[in-house]
């Protein structure tokens, strides 16, 4: 890459701010509707110094306790102002002295579940949120039960609104135990639980007087010790083709590093075929690149003369994941229009797709209660999460369970929406 | 074996910076929707970050854009925006395309206020021109940290036959799976930068050394920090006059970036009501 001097830190102050900028996380809050997501969200976004001049005074403009209405901050929609509930999840930004935060927020009511996930699946760790006078309620145990399907588990429990109970320990222990319990059904441990007030500022920045017993981390300093996602590109290569563009007589197969990385000169196995191909070159514009890594968008050229497409998966050798025509997979339903026996649904994972057919619903279960609600059930509501087979009517890469994410995660699209998402649990191998 | 010296190369090799990671999912979407969709344009308005999505567009496409740039021109730009354009679609190759407004040449039209004047002079002329080159995909560089409504987004985001953006029953979109069914008379609109933030646009202009129109830089104790049309745009104090002291000031800047353009502000909601009409 030819860099421009302006890149070269000029300063000790231009590094120093360059170090700080480069290290960020994405986290959404979630929880029931009214527990006090946007609130918290506003209130993390003044703690911290985000907000441009005036919009403290712009939104405690008509509060009636003076205090600000913190929620005003993130719900831009005039329907979700005159409503008072968060319809669609947005993001917002704040910098602590380690690391950048991209906060998402989500919605906590239930018909807008989609829109919860949508912003869920982009997150590297959740805020739960829950009121610590109304307990777990039906959208925590759900919203639970989505960050588990995710596979999203890296997770800090926040119990809000101490201010109504007067910082006392007994109701937040009271609640603090049923969270525990609830995400131990879903096997998940919080990184910890934090005592809060998002109207009051308590527990987020610094230490509240009104919780002196209190004696673990703020939010800030939670937040600032959850770890990184882990390193991808430690693990077995996998690189879906994105595209194929001819550029001056080559072919060069474009596409996203998933996992692993690629070296020039390296063998690879082309998936579903199986063929082995070996890298020519690495492309990258004004670039010249020997290797590249998880989550670079690269181009390469083969030395075979074989014919790749979008959608087949270049993978390591020794470590290929297999190509499945049927799985078993957990999938969660997001569409207003459920599923029922017959429909034909398209499969979409990474950039491979097939139509395929739940081939069986071996259980279906509510995602709030956590209850079977029927086994070999025969159609699938909103909101419900269910054990299936899938049956593809060409085969497609997959990883099953415990293997990296990328090639285990897929959605399931009818009449051109995408309607759910799931993952791989288990994939029998083809018979050759 | 020169692979296996290759593979110790990157053995030890760091995460990819923030603005890597940024970049190379920019390029992952732009290449998603020049796969996904047949009739595609990037809309151009020759601002900083608009110019960015044709720099990574020529990334993502090892130099060549094999689709057109669209420069909705109001006739209200500044005399800069236009030299700069012209400059940069012979330097680059760009395949250009002006939508205009008939209105936009009217010397001093009678428009009932702010609403009206970017419903016609923008919005209309985006319409007449997807209508004429039947456009299915415009990529755009808005981004979540522009304005509260933008950062609902998706980055692949429909509109209907009358380019309404129906934000109260969005499409799911997870796992890089993104809504390509749009059909007859839609479009989609795809968002490539919604993930950026303004400093790190600046930051990455610095990093790769992207040209970007003179009207950024501090002239006599002011600069433009967002550019639209001339009548609508106020400079902000400031005395940064190149990249550099750009990204030092935006690194303790407490002053919204679009607090200089006078559409949004007009009525409680214009942002709202502008986008619901198909403004960007």
């Amino acid at each position: 890459m030819l860099l421009p001097p302006a890149f070269l830190p000029s300063s000790e102050i231009t590094s120093l701010a360059r170090a700080m900028d480069t290290e960020w996380l994405r986290i959404v809050v979630v929880g029931h509707v009214d527990h006090g997501k946007s609130s918290l969200i506003g209130r993390l976004l003044h703690e911290s110094g985000a907000l441009p001049d005036g919009r403290l005074e712009e939104i405690a403009r008509g509060a009636q306790d003076g205090l600000p209405e913190w929620a005003l901050l993130l719900d831009h929609f005039s329907e979700e102002r005159e409503q008072e509930r968060t319809i669609d999840s947005t993001q917002a930004f704040f910098a602590t002295a380690s690391r950048v935060y991209r906060i998402i927020d989500a919605p906590g009511h239930r018909e807008f579940l989609k829109n919860m996930v949508t912003g869920a699946a982009q997150a590297d760790a959740a805020i739960l949120v829950v009121d610590v006078e109304a307990g777990v309620l039906e959208q925590t145990r759900r919203h639970v039960a989505m960050l588990a399907m995710l596979g999203l588990r890296c997770l800090i429990v926040a119990i809000n609104k101490m201010d109504r109970v007067g910082g006392k320990r007994g109701p937040f222990d009271a609640v603090s135990s049923s969270v525990l319990a609830l995400l131990r059904q879903a096997d998940m441990t919080p990184q910890c639980v934090v005592p809060i007030s998002a109207k009051h500022g308590w527990e987020l920045a610094g230490h509240a007087p009104e919780i002196g017993w209190y004696d673990g981390p703020t939010l800030f300093e939670a937040l600032d010790s959850l770890p990184k996602p882990a390193h991808l590109s430690s693990q077995p290569l996998r690189f879906p083709v994105q595209d194929v563009y001819e550029i001056n007589g080559r072919k060069i197969i474009v596409g996203r590093i998933e996992s692993g990385r690629i070296a020039r000169g390296e063998s690879l196995m082309c998936l579903p075929t199986g063929q082995t191909v070996r890298v020519a070159t690495i492309e990258k514009f004004m670039e010249d690149r020997t290797s590249a890594k998880a989550l670079e968008s690269i181009g390469l050229t083969i030395e075979e003369p074989l014919h790749v497409e979008r959608g087949m998966v270049l993978c390591d050798l020794k470590q290929p994941p297999r190509a499945a025509g049927q799985f078993e997979a957990n999938v969660f339903w997001l569409a207003r229009n459920g599923w029922a026996r017959g429909d034909s649904l398209l499969l979409r994972c990474t950039t491979q797709q097939s139509p395929c057919q739940i081939e069986r619903v071996r259980r279906r279960v509510n995602s709030s209660t956590f209850e079977v609600v029927e086994d070999d059930a025969s159609h699938l509501d909103a909101t419900e999460v269910a054990e299936v087979v899938l049956s593809l009517d060409q085969p497609i890469a997959v990883e099953e369970f415990g293997r990296g994410k990328p090639l285990r995660r897929f959605v399931l699209i009818k009449n051109g929406e995408l309607s759910a998402g799931g993952t791989v649990t288990s994939a029998p191998r083809l018979a050759k | 074996m020169s692979d296996l010296s290759d593979l110790s190369d990157v053995s030890d090799a760091p995460d990819l910076s923030d603005l890597d990671e940024l970049e190379n999912k920019s390029i992952y979407i732009i290449r998603e929707a020049y796969s996904r969709f047949r009739r595609r344009a990037v809309l151009w308005s020759i601002g900083k970050d608009s110019t960015t999505l044709v720099w990574l567009c020529r990334k993502a496409f090892f130099g060549r854009l094999p689709f057109p740039v669209m420069h909705i021109d109001t006739g209200r730009k500044f005399s800069e925006i236009y030299e700069f354009r012209n400059r940069k679609v012979a330097e680059w190759d760009l395949d250009l395309v002006v939508a205009q407004s008939d209105r936009a040449s009217e010397q001093a039209p009678s428009f009932a206020d702010k609403l009206e004047c970017c419903t016609e002079l923008k919005t209309n002329a985006l319409k007449r021109a997807i209508a004429e080159h039947k456009f299915e995909a415009l990529l755009l560089a808005i981004r979540r940290d522009e304005h509260g409504i933008r950062a609902k987004e998706r980055f692949f985001s429909p509109r209907d036959a009358e380019f309404r953006w129906n934000y109260l029953d969005q499409p799911a979109e997870i796992w890089d799976q993104y809504a390509t069914g749009a059909g007859e008379d839609t479009h989609v609109r795809i968002h490539p930068l919604l993930d950026w933030r303004e400093l790190d646009v600046w930051r990455y202009v610095q990093r790769e050394g992207i040209p970007v129109v003179s009207l950024y830089f501090a002239r006599n104790g002011r600069r433009y920090r967002s550019i639209g049309c001339e009548p609508c745009c106020q400079p902000i104090a400031s005395n940064a006059a190149t990249i550099d002291a750009i990204v030092e000031e935006l690194r303790t800047s407490r002053i919204a970036e679009r607090s200089g353009r006078a559409q949004d502000k007009e009525q409680a909601f214009m942002m709202q009501k502008l986008r619901s009409l198909g403004y960007m």
